[in-house]
């Protein structure tokens, strides 16, 4: 009977664990299968054709895109999908990938080897992409199915050519890049009887007085002079130009690349929030605010100024005036008395950054090429891509203006889902004119008119394809940088004084800057001498 | 019998305390049901209020108006927990079973090996590389498979089956009993409260996975209910800060469809405790003794 049972028992935890093994491979073969099914091979690979010949697409372009908005959920976007594969002959498939975790997933499909042909390039460095082997470039194909990308990119394209005028990718062209700037209650200005600030001075006068008088009327002088985005960036993204000319995080100094925080006028922007924090003008939990507690705070009717993207508080303005008609948020001018190593102006974006690249697994290449290109033969392609069908989503306010407006609830149908590289250049792309209805669009609109008469004041390396891969600063840890960010913090709070910034500048370009230096004013000097 | 006055003084200061504990415990889920129908103004206005002074259901009208893609996603979710909890149990009881008897010659191995991947994984794009190469990318099935049983759950239940008294099994045996017939109807009916408690692991775990539906799947039809939610509540603080050229578009405040989502997300999982709450008491202790 033991043996019996001794017998039974070595068998029978075989069998069941054997039932896990085998289970799990049978479920895996049968899909496998379907997969291999699924996939039909192209025959295509147009980036190593050197003729013009006919193409034949035989799978659909593999559009992997990040998620914005709504858009992906327009109601439109299979409706307005079918028009533009019939008008341009070409067929297209898009999934989402939720934005913030777009880098990793693009990162495992390309070591994964899988076949897609789109990436969107705002979110990768393509520098990094491109030392890696994992995108195309794409000269040969904008020279045979590009005419159009040529006519209107040609300048743009300059940005994303290496050192040795290969094109990388496909830029984009920005609306509005001088879009980093102050807004201040303009009805608070009012209530204390000052006029629009023009200098730091006046603007400190304002906010001193914010500071100190009970503008919400709640019996509490709880009032925050500035408030601002991107916890400690959100400063220095704007002010930065006021201070140093520019913004960016290096500074060319001579024909050296160096970083920013050991630049003229940097210890000067820092000093001057330490003494706005020493005098509570910028919120005390300035380096941690997050989003929701920003628009809390605006709405809770204590803040004076604010320091981040241009329309940042156009939807809190809107809210706010349900109560209170008289709140308006109106642009800053740029600041006049800067010091020497600064100019009157704000922050800014490049006009043209990256925005499309090609894997180097892509056997659809030609026809995405093809694709934009038919974008932008003509301003009725560009709509029907960016803004889905006429008198259904939007119409033309002035044809001969190339000026549209937006038809009621036409975003929630269709956004741009089926439009890969946003390019507004008028030449091409039209003008959007806010409806009756569109209460944000017009007060953005306004403000624009306003912005863009402000200095623009372009980064200097925003062209400049720098890169660690292949230099000595390739293994770089980021210390130094976490090191000197902490430091930044620590001195405007006071924790530190002039001299523990100065060291820690010195600490900060042993550990790395030094080296950071060197590479980039290597790069920099390679590029420029092109 | 009749209370002394110092047990009345007892019984009410323990009144009293419980009361107080059962606030602290209300407060944050009234906290975020209150904040999922109110306005902006009002949260601003008052920022610990539970109860809104204007109902506003724009958070719940944002997440549901996605498309059709949420009502989907909740099937999906559903599904791949009832499926994927119905199916990790079997082969993690299963699985358990075997190694629980002292007589396999192999269950020391079989064991060590299966706890190596406790402590040792392969990382994430070798992980991508395998699913990818077995076919199961972008297919439901990955969301069930590559974590079919925990090596954690399997060895608590190993354990609880290796307390069952040995007798009993050989009892059965001599009445004529195969394993099977022992597994299904000695084994499983003694672990009822080990087996719900490792259902509500599985299935909790299930319902609030993510992360293996966003790199695994990129069909949006096969998206699990979190995902999305994750999405919306991602894209609502975006769209609360800055409007996108030419998109008209008034989203609900950000606050309310963060805490509708935690409310949506939520308050099914939590109707399935009650109903396992008997098992829950007796299966938290599964385990704490070694076989």
């Amino acid at each position: 009977m033991k043996d019996y049972l001794q017998k039974k028992n070595g068998i029978a935890p075989l069998v069941l664990t054997s039932v896990v093994a085998i289970t799990v491979l049978g479920g895996c073969s049968s899909s496998n299968t379907n997969r291999s099914s699924a996939e039909a091979p192209s025959t295509v690979n147009a980036s190593t054709n050197t003729d013009i010949a006919p193409i034949v697409q035989t799978a659909p372009l593999r559009i992997v895109r990040r998620s914005l908005g709504n858009r992906e959920n327009g109601t439109d976007n299979q409706k307005v999908l079918d028009i533009i594969q019939e008008k341009s002959g070409i067929n297209m498939e898009a999934e989402v990938i939720p934005r913030d975790v777009y880098p990793d997933k693009i990162n495992l499909l390309l070591a994964s080897g899988e076949k897609f042909d789109f990436i969107e390039g705002q979110l990768v460095n393509w520098t990094t992409l491109k030392d890696k082997g994992s995108i195309m470039p794409l000269n040969d194909l904008i020279d045979q199915y590009g005419p159009n990308i040529k006519k209107y990119m040609a300048d743009a394209l300059e940005v994303m050519k290496d050192k040795d005028g290969v094109i990388w990718g496909i830029p984009r062209q920005e609306s509005f890049p001088t879009g980093y700037a102050p807004t201040i209650r303009k009805d608070w200005l009012e209530a204390l009887g000052m006029e629009m600030p023009h200098t730091m001075v006046e603007f400190e006068t304002y906010m001193d007085a914010v500071k100190n008088t009970d503008l919400n009327k709640n019996g509490k002088k709880d009032e925050i002079p500035l408030l601002h985005s991107w916890n400690l960036n959100g400063l220095i993204q704007i002010f930065q130009p006021y201070f140093m000319g520019v913004e960016s995080t290096r500074y060319l100094d001579g024909d050296r690349v160096i970083p920013a925080v050991s630049a003229p006028g940097y210890k000067e922007m820092l000093t001057t929030f330490r003494n706005w924090y020493a005098k509570g003008y910028i919120l005390k939990d300035f380096a941690t605010i997050n989003t929701n507690q920003i628009k809390d705070l605006v709405l809770a009717d204590r803040v004076g100024a604010y320091s981040g993207w241009f329309n940042s508080m156009v939807g809190n303005q809107i809210t706010m005036n349900e109560t209170n008609p008289n709140v308006s948020y109106d642009p800053l001018p740029p600041l006049e008395d800067g010091p020497d190593t600064g100019t009157p102006a704000w922050g800014s974006n490049a006009k043209y950054s990256s925005t499309l690249l090609i894997p180097n697994t892509s056997k659809n290449a030609a026809f995405l090429i093809k694709y934009l290109d038919w974008t932008l033969a003509s301003p009725e392609n560009v709509m029907l891509t960016w803004n889905g069908i006429e008198g259904e989503n939007w119409e033309w306010v002035d044809k001969s203006k190339n000026t549209f407006t937006l038809l009621e609830k036409a975003s929630d149908r269709y956004s741009g889902y089926y439009n890969l590289a946003e390019f507004f250049d008028p030449a091409i792309w039209p003008t959007y004119v806010p409806a009756d209805y569109d209460k944000a669009g017009q007060i953005e609109s306004k403000m624009k008119d306003t912005y863009k008469n402000y200095k623009f004041v372009e980064p200097f390396d925003a062209a400049i394809p720098f890169t660690l891969s292949g230099t000595p600063a390739e293994n770089l840890t980021g210390d130094g940088a976490t090191k000197i960010a902490e430091s930044q913090i620590q001195y405007i709070i006071g924790a530190i004084d002039e001299s523990g910034w100065d060291k820690a500048v010195q600490d900060y370009m042993k550990i790395e800057g030094d080296l950071l230096t060197e590479v980039w004013s290597k790069q920099y000097q390679e590029y420029t001498d092109k | 019998m009749k209370q002394t006055s110092s047990e009345k003084w007892f019984d009410t200061c323990n009144t009293i305390m419980l009361i107080l504990v059962c606030i602290v415990m209300l407060y944050p889920v009234l906290f975020v049901f209150g904040r999922s129908v109110m306005t902006d103004l009002d949260r601003a206005a008052h920022p610990f209020a539970i109860w809104p002074t204007v109902l506003d259901m724009s958070g719940y009208k944002y997440v549901f108006s996605s498309g059709s893609y949420i009502a989907n996603a909740y099937m999906i979710t559903i599904l791949r927990t009832l499926a994927g909890t119905f199916c990790s149990m079997l082969f993690t009881a299963a699985l358990a079973f075997a190694l629980s008897n002292r007589d396999y010659p192999l269950r020391n191995a079989f064991t060590l090996l299966i706890a190596f991947t406790m402590w040792f994984g392969g990382g994430l794009i070798p992980l991508f590389l395998l699913v990818k190469s077995l076919g199961l990318y972008n297919h439901f099935a990955v969301l069930i498979l590559p974590g079919l049983i925990s090596a954690w759950n399997m060895l608590i239940l190993r354990n609880f089956f290796m307390q069952i008294p040995t007798g009993i099994i050989e009892s059965a045996r001599m009445d004529g009993a195969n394993d099977l017939v022992i597994f299904l109807r000695i084994i499983l009916p003694l672990s009822s409260a080990a087996l719900a408690t490792i259902s509500l692991f599985y299935a909790v775990g299930h319902w609030n996975s993510w992360f293996d539906a966003m790199i695994y799947i990129h069909d949006r039809d096969l998206w699990p209910m979190q995902v999305f939610l994750r999405e919306i509540i991602h894209n609502a603080n975006l769209n609360d800060m800055i409007r996108s050229d030419a998109v008209v578009e008034i989203s609900p405040p950000a606050q309310s469809v963060i805490m509708a989502t935690i409310v949506v997300t939520t308050v099914p999982i939590l109707c399935v405790y009650p109903f396992l709450q008997r098992y829950f008491v007796k299966g938290i202790t599964v385990g704490s003794i070694k076989g």
